[in-house]
C-alpha cells in the first residue's frame, strides 16, 4: 500500500504545465520568424532595416485595435464596431482641431469619443444582457452613420501640421506610431498579468458565473474593456490621421476582421479566458509581414488574401494540436 | 534589381525626412477646375514625342482594386506602353475597393522597392496620402490617375469628371420631353463621385421640366444600386431616367427596371465602358455609358510618366478623353486596338 | 445465475495519456448475469476504464474478450454491435425528441420504401420493451418531461434493443431518491436474471453492497482486487480503495452563543418562502431536504448570487441587502457552489489566480499585484489543505475534484470570510478528500468560523452538524438541535405532507430506516 509515491510521481511529472502559457506565444513567434526566413531568402529587400520599419509602422494600426479586441475576446466577447468607432473619433478630433481648439484638447476629444462608444456597447452588454457580437453590430452600423451624417460623407482636411509632423516623425529612426504602439502594448501587459483587472477580464471570460461568485465585479470588468477597446480605436484612428492629413468618414473599414485575426494568431480564444498581449502584437506583425512579403515579390492582392486566410487556419490547427485535450 | 544597397538609402531618407515633407505650396487640386491644365491630345504637339527612358527604369502602378474591369483595363494601358519602351512595370491592388489601408501598405511597400515613377489611384482623397509624401520627399514622380483626387498631389491624369454627369445630362435634355430623374452615387466623399453628380443634376436642373427625385450613395456595389433604383422605382413609377456614378452600378440598375418592367419607359446611363455595358447597350438593356477609355487613359498616365522621368514641366493636369456611348454610335467605338481608338478620337 | 462461464474479460488493459499512466495492467472477468462492481477514488481509472470497454478510447496494450472472442471494437457504435452499452451518468438523450424516437436514434425503423421512418412501428415497439421496465413511461412523450430516473430506463431500453450482453452503468444513482434507487436496483435484479451482465460504478458503498455480487477495485490506475462482497466488509473495501483507513469520529461542538448571521421571511418570489434561521458563531449548521427543496436557492440568496425579494438579513445584527456576491463577501460570506466547474473554478487559471479572485485588495500594493507574496500566501495555505500536487502555479482544471474543492475552500479562508457556506461539499470527490474536507470543516468551525452545510447525504449531515435545518418545498419545515437530530427525524421533517400540493420537486419521499 503505497499510494502517496505514486501521486507524488504524477505530480512531478506534470509540474512543468504552467510554463505553457507562454509556450504559445513561443509559437506564434516561431510562425513569424518562419515568415520572415522565407521572405529574406525570397527578395533582399525584404529583411533591410527600413522595410522592417515599415512592416512595424504598417501593423502598427491593426496592433494597437487588436490589442483592445484582445482584451475585448479574453472577457468573452467581441468588439465588432472599432473600425466606425475609430472613424466617429477621428471626425470628432478632426472637427475640434479645425475648430482651432487646442491640440491636447481635441486630442482627448478624440479618444474621449472611442471611449464614448465603448462605454454604450459595454453598458448594453452588462446591464442589458445583450449578446455582445449583436450589440457591437448595431454599434458598426450605428458609429458609421453617425460619422458620415456629421461630415456629410465628405473627409475632413486641415489636420494641424505640428500634429502631423509629430505623428510622422521618429525617434531614433523608429516611427512615432510604432513607439506609441510600443507604450501601450507595455502598459496593456501590465494590465493583463500584473493587475486585479487583468485577473479579473481572464476570469470573466473563463467562466463568468464562477468569476461572479468569486465576488469578480463582472459588469465593471466588461464594461471597461469596451471602454478600452473604443479608446484604442480612437488613438488608432488619431495614428492615421496624422499620417493620412485628413479624418474620413469612410476610415476603418473592415478594420474589426483584421484585429481578430491578428489576435486568433496571437492565441486569444473566442470562447473567452485565453490571449495574450504579445501574441496579439506577433500576430499582427506576422499579417503586416505577409503583406509587406508579398507586395515585395509583386504577387497580387486576390492571392494576398488566400495567404492570409491560409495562415489563421494554420494557426488554429497548430493551436488545436499544441493544445490538445486539456 | 535595382540593387539592395539604393533601396536602403531612399529609404532611409524617406524615414528620416517623413517629419520634414510635409508642407507643400501647391494650392488642393481640384482636378476639373484647375487652370494649369492640358488635354492628352496636346501633349505630343507641345511637348514632343515621348523621350525614351533610361535603362532599367521601374514604374509601379497602385490601383483600387482589380474586381473592378474598369482598373484592370487602366492596367492593361500602362503595360502597353511600358512594354513599348522596355519600363519595368508592376501593377498591384487591394483585396477589395474599401480596403484603404492595405492599398496604402501595397503603395509603401513598392516605394521600398526603388521604382522610379508611382502611377496610383487612391480609394479615397487623402488613404495615400503618406505615400505621396514620402515620394515627394524624395522627388519621385507621382501621377494621381483618375477618380478619387489627393489635393496636394502634383500630377493628375484623368477625365473631367463632371463633364461625365454633363453629357448624361444632356442627352435627356436632347432627348426627351422632361421628367422624373434619379442619381445612383457611388461611394459618398470620393472627388469623382461628387463631380459626376453635381454635373448631372446642375446641368439638368437648368433645363426645363425635370425633376431629379432621388440621389442615393450606393457605394459602387451593384447590389446596393439594385436595391436603390428598385425602391426608387416603386415610389417613382413614372420616372423617365436614371444616372449611375459607375458602370456596376448602372447594371444593377438595368436589373431592378427590368424587374419592374419598366424598359421602354426609364433609360439607363452608367460611367466607365466597361465590356459588360458594352454588351448591355449591344442588348438594349443600358441605354448608354460615359466611356472614359480605361485603356487609353492608362497609356496616356504611362506616357506622362515617362515624360516626368524626364524632366519635362507638364501642366498638373492632363485631361483624358470620354464620349457619350449608345446604342447609335456603339460599334464605332468599339475597336480593339488603342491606336484607333486614338486617331478616332483625335479626328473629332 | 451467476456461474463460472466468463460473460466479459478484461485482461492486461493499459492506457496512458502524455503524462499520466491512466491504467495499468488491469484485469478482470464478468460472469453472465452478474452485478459487477467497479470501484475506487476519482482518478483511480474507473471512467478511462468504461472508455475503454465503450471503445470511446483504444487502450494501449491487453484485450477484451466476450464470450471467450476477442473484440477489437474502434467505436462506441462497434462496441455496441459486440454487445457492450455504456449508460453515461449525463444521460445522453436528446430533448424535445420523444421516448421513441430517443431509443431508435441512429437505428430507426424504416417504412417499407426504406425512406421515411416509421414512427408508429417505432412507438409500438418501445412499448414492448418499456413494458418490462416501466410500464408508466409513454413512448410518445418528449423525453425531457419525463424524470431523471424514467430518462435512466429509456437508456436501458435502448441498450436492450441493441441485445446488450453487458451493460456498463457510470453513477447511475447519483441524481436518483432513494425509492427510484429500489425500482433501479429491482430493475438491475430483473436484468441480471434474464443473463444481462452489469458493470455498476458508484461512489455509494451500500449500494453497491446492495445491487452487486462481486467488485473490483482499482488504485491509481492499478487492480488492487476482485472481492466477493458476500464475504468482505465495506470498511475492508473502503481501505483498499484508499490504501489507508478512513477516521469517522462524530463531530465536537465549537458553537457560541453569538448570532452572526439571521434571515428572517427570507424569499425570492419564486420558490423560497419565509425562511427564518439563525447562525451562531463557531457553529456547523446542516442543512437537509430532498432534490428540489430550495437548499441550494436559499444558499444562493444569503450570499448575494439570486436577488432576495422578501424577508431580510441580519450579519452581525447589522441589516444587509446584498444584490451582488461580491457584496456579500464584503459583509465576510463566502459559498462553496455545488456546482464546482460551473460556478466554482475558472479553469484555465492557476491555484494562485482563483485564490485570489475576491480579495486582489489583499494581494495588490499600487494597484498590481505582488505575484511573489500571492505565491508565497497561496502555497503556504494550500500546504495546510494538503494540495496535491503542491503546486500553486499550475491550472485548477488539472487537479481533481476533490483538489479543486480546497482551492475553493481556500479562496474564502484567503478572504477572511466568517461565515463560509458550502454546498454539498463532497458531491463527486473521493472519499480519501472528502474525510480531509470533513476535518477541515471542524478546524473551520474550531477557529470561530461559521459554517453551513447543505448535503444530500445524512451521514455527512449527522457528522458535521451542531443544528439541522431541513427544508421542504420551499420552506424550512424545522430546525433540529442535539439529540433530535436522527435520520428519522429529518427523513419525516423533509417528505411533503400533502400529495396534492402541487411542487416542483423530482423527488418522492425517503425509504425510512
Amino acid at each position: 500500500m503505497n499510494t502517496t509515491s505514486d501521486t507524488k510521481q504524477t505530480g512531478g511529472r506534470r509540474s512543468f504545465l504552467p510554463a505553457a502559457i507562454n509556450l504559445r506565444d513561443a509559437g506564434t513567434l516561431l510562425g513569424l520568424a518562419l515568415i520572415f526566413i522565407v521572405f529574406a531568402v525570397l527578395n533582399p529587400v525584404f529583411l533591410t532595416i527600413p522595410n522592417l520599419l515599415n512592416i512595424l509602422q504598417q501593423s502598427s494600426i491593426n496592433a494597437c485595435i487588436a490589442l483592445g479586441m484582445t482584451f475585448v475576446i479574453i472577457s468573452g466577447g467581441i468588439d465588432l464596431s472599432v473600425g466606425p468607432a475609430a472613424a466617429i473619433s477621428a471626425v470628432a478630433g478632426a472637427a475640434l482641431m479645425t475648430a482651432g481648439v487646442p491640440l491636447p484638447v481635441a486630442l482627448l476629444g478624440a479618444v474621449g469619443t472611442g471611449m464614448l462608444c465603448g462605454l454604450f456597447n459595454g453598458c448594453l452588454i452588462a446591464f442589458a444582457g445583450l449578446q455582445p457580437f449583436i450589440v457591437t453590430l448595431g454599434g458598426l452600423s450605428l458609429y458609421r452613420a453617425l460619422a458620415l451624417i456629421f461630415t456629410d460623407g465628405n473627409p475632413i482636411f486641415g489636420i494641424p501640421p505640428e500634429f502631423r509632423s509629430f505623428i510622422n516623425g521618429d525617434v531614433l529612426g523608429v516611427p512615432v506610431p510604432v513607439l506609441i504602439v510600443g507604450l501601450i502594448a507595455v502598459i496593456l501587459w501590465v494590465v493583463l498579468n500584473r493587475s486585479p483587472f487583468g485577473e479579473y477580464i481572464l476570469a470573466v471570460g473563463g467562466n463568468q458565473e464562477a468569476a461572479r461568485i468569486a465576488g469578480v465585479p463582472v459588469a465593471r470588468t466588461k464594461i471597461t474593456v469596451y471602454v478600452m477597446s473604443g479608446g484604442l480605436a480612437a488613438i488608432a484612428a488619431l495614428i492615421l490621421m496624422g499620417r493620412l492629413g485628413a479624418a474620413d468618414p469612410t476610415m476603418g473599414n473592415l478594420w474589426e476582421l483584421d484585429a481578430i485575426a491578428a489576435a486568433a494568431i496571437g492565441g486569444a480564444s473566442l470562447m473567452g479566458g485565453k490571449g495574450s498581449v504579445i501574441g496579439t502584437l506577433l500576430g499582427a506583425v506576422i499579417l503586416g509581414a505577409l503583406r509587406n512579403g508579398l507586395t515585395l515579390m509583386n504577387v497580387q492582392a486576390f492571392y494576398q488574401l488566400l495567404a492570409t486566410g491560409i495562415i489563421i487556419i494554420v494557426a488554429m490547427l497548430i493551436d488545436r494540436a499544441t493544445r490538445g485535450r486539456a | 534589381m535595382t540593387t539592395t544597397l539604393k533601396t536602403i538609402l531612399l529609404a532611409g531618407t524617406f524615414m528620416g525626412s517623413a517629419g520634414l515633407a510635409l508642407a507643400q505650396d501647391l494650392p488642393p487640386l481640384n482636378s476639373d477646375e484647375e487652370e494649369d491644365r492640358i488635354d492628352w491630345s496636346q501633349l505630343e504637339a507641345e511637348f514632343g514625342p515621348i523621350p525614351a527612358p533610361d535603362d532599367g527604369t521601374a514604374v509601379g502602378g497602385v490601383s483600387k482594386t482589380l474586381t473592378n474591369e474598369y482598373w484592370r483595363s487602366l492596367g492593361e494601358g500602362y503595360q502597353n506602353v511600358a512594354e513599348e519602351f522596355g519600363v519595368e512595370f508592376a501593377y498591384q491592388a487591394a483585396p477589395s475597393e474599401g480596403d484603404q489601408l492595405a492599398q496604402l501598405s501595397i503603395a509603401e511597400n513598392m516605394m521600398l522597392q526603388g521604382y522610379d515613377a508611382l502611377l496610383f489611384s487612391p480609394q479615397t482623397d487623402n488613404n495615400l496620402q503618406p505615400a505621396l509624401e514620402a515620394a515627394q520627399s524624395q522627388s519621385m514622380p507621382v501621377v494621381n490617375v483618375n477618380d478619387a483626387v489627393i489635393p496636394s498631389v502634383e500630377h493628375y491624369v484623368g477625365n473631367v469628371q463632371r463633364d461625365n454627369g454633363v453629357r448624361v445630362a444632356q442627352w435627356f435634355i436632347d432627348n426627351t420631353e422632361g421628367g422624373k430623374v434619379a442619381v445612383i452615387e457611388g461611394q459618398p466623399g470620393v472627388f469623382a463621385a461628387g463631380q459626376r453628380t453635381d454635373g448631372f443634376t446642375t446641368t439638368i436642373n437648368e433645363a426645363s421640366g425635370f425633376e431629379v427625385v432621388a440621389s442615393v450613395p450606393a457605394n459602387w456595389s451593384r447590389e446596393e444600386a439594385y436595391n436603390s433604383a428598385s425602391t426608387i422605382l416603386q415610389q417613382h413609377p413614372d420616372l423617365i431616367g436614371f444616372y449611375a456614378n459607375n458602370d456596376g452600378m448602372a447594371l444593377g440598375v438595368v436589373e431592378a427596371v427590368r424587374a419592374a418592367d419598366l424598359q421602354e419607359q426609364v433609360a439607363v446611363f452608367g460611367t466607365d465602358g466597361i465590356s459588360d455595358a458594352y454588351n448591355s447597350i449591344r442588348a438594349g438593356d443600358l441605354t448608354g455609358t460615359v466611356d472614359s477609355f480605361p485603356v487609353l487613359t492608362g497609356e496616356v498616365a504611362m506616357e506622362v510618366a515617362l515624360r516626368l522621368l524626364d524632366g519635362q514641366d507638364l501642366p498638373r493636369v492632363v485631361a483624358t478623353p470620354q464620349a457619350l456611348i449608345t446604342s447609335e454610335n456603339i460599334e464605332q467605338y468599339s475597336v480593339e486596338d488603342t491606336d484607333k481608338l486614338r486617331e478616332m478620337l483625335l479626328a473629332e | 445465475m451467476a456461474s463460472d462461464i466468463i460473460r466479459l474479460a478484461v485482461d492486461g488493459i493499459h492506457k496512458g495519456f502524455p503524462g499520466v499512466k491512466a491504467l495499468e495492467d488491469v484485469s478482470f472477468e464478468v460472469r453472465p448475469g452478474e452485478v459487477h462492481g467497479l470501484l475506487g477514488e476519482n482518478g483511480a481509472g474507473k471512467s478511462t476504464m468504461l472508455n475503454v470497454l465503450s471503445a470511446v478510447l483504444k487502450p494501449d496494450a491487453g484485450e477484451i474478450r466476450i464470450d471467450g472472442a476477442t473484440i477489437r471494437p474502434s467505436s462506441p457504435k462497434e462496441a455496441r454491435a459486440a454487445g457492450i452499452a455504456m449508460i453515461h451518468q449525463e444521460l445522453q438523450h436528446i430533448p424535445g425528441l420523444s421516448v421513441a424516437q430517443n431509443i431508435f436514434l441512429g437505428r430507426p425503423l424504416k417504412t417499407a420504401g426504406g425512406l421515411l421512418v416509421n414512427r408508429r412501428a417505432q412507438e409500438r415497439r418501445a412499448r414492448e420493451l418499456l413494458a418490462e421496465l416501466d410500464p408508466d413511461i409513454d413512448p410518445g412523450r418528449p423525453i425531457h418531461e419525463l424524470k431523471v430516473a424514467q430518462q435512466q430506463i429509456v437508456e436501458i431500453a435502448r441498450a436492450l434493443l441493441d441485445d446488450a450482453k453487458i451493460i456498463a452503468m457510470d453513477e447511475p444513482t447519483s441524481s436518483l431518491t432513494p425509492s427510484e434507487f429500489d425500482s433501479l436496483a429491482a430493475l438491475i435484479s430483473k436484468l441480471s436474471g434474464q443473463g444481462v451482465s452489469i458493470i455498476y460504478v458508484s461512489h455509494k458503498m451500500d449500494e453497491v453492497f446492495q445491487v452487486c455480487q462481486r467488485a473490483t477495485i482499482l488504485r491509481d490506475g492499478r487492480f488492487v482486487a476482485t472481492v466477493d462482497l458476500a464475504e468482505t466488509s465495506e470498511d475492508e473495501v473502503i481501505a483498499s480503495m484508499v490504501g489507508r483507513e478512513i477516521s469517522a469520529e462524530r463531530h465536537v461542538s465549537h458553537a457560541g452563543t453569538d448570532v452572526v448571521l439571521r434571515a428572517e421571511g427570507v424569499g425570492d418570489g419564486r420558490m423560497i418562502r419565509g425562511a427564518n434561521f439563525d447562525l451562531h458563531k463557531g457553529e456547523v449548521l446542516g442543512v437537509a431536504g430532498l432534490v428540489g427543496a430550495g437548499r441550494t436557492e436559499l444558499m444562493r440568496l444569503i450570499a448575494g448570487i439570486d436577488r432576495m425579494t422578501e424577508g431580510r438579513v441580519e450579519v452581525n445584527g447589522v441589516e444587509r441587502r446584498f444584490r451582488t456576491p461580491r457584496e456579500a463577501i464584503s459583509a465576510g460570506i463566502g459559498l462553496v457552489p455545488e456546482e464546482r466547474k460551473k460556478d466554482g473554478i475558472v479553469r484555465d487559471r492557476s491555484v494562485a489566480s482563483n485564490i485570489a479572485l475576491p480579495c486582489m485588495k489583499r494581494f495588490s500594493r499600487a494597484g498590481l499585484i505582488r505575484r511573489a507574496h500571492l505565491r508565497r500566501e497561496a502555497t503556504s495555505l494550500m500546504k495546510q489543505m494538503n494540495l496535491r500536487p503542491p503546486n500553486v502555479d499550475r491550472p485548477i482544471g488539472q487537479f481533481s475534484g476533490g483538489n479543486q474543492q480546497k482551492v475553493i475552500i481556500g479562496r474564502w479562508l484567503a478572504a477572511d470570510v466568517d461565515i463560509l457556506l458550502f454546498d454539498e461539499p463532497t458531491r463527486g470527490i473521493d472519499i480519501g478528500a472528502k474525510s480531509e474536507i470533513y476535518d477541515l470543516i471542524e478546524r473551520l468551525a474550531a477557529t470561530g468560523k461559521s459554517i453551513i452545510v447543505v448535503s444530500s447525504e445524512l451521514p455527512e449531515i449527522l457528522r458535521l452538524s451542531d443544528r439541522v435545518v431541513v427544508m421542504r418545498e420551499g420552506e424550512i419545515a424545522g430546525i433540529l438541535s442535539g439529540d433530535e437530530i436522527d435520520e428519522g427525524r429529518i427523513a419525516a421533517l423533509a417528505i411533503p405532507q400533502s400529495k396534492s400540493r402541487s411542487s416542483k420537486q423530482t423527488a418522492e419521499p425517503v425509504s425510512q430506516p
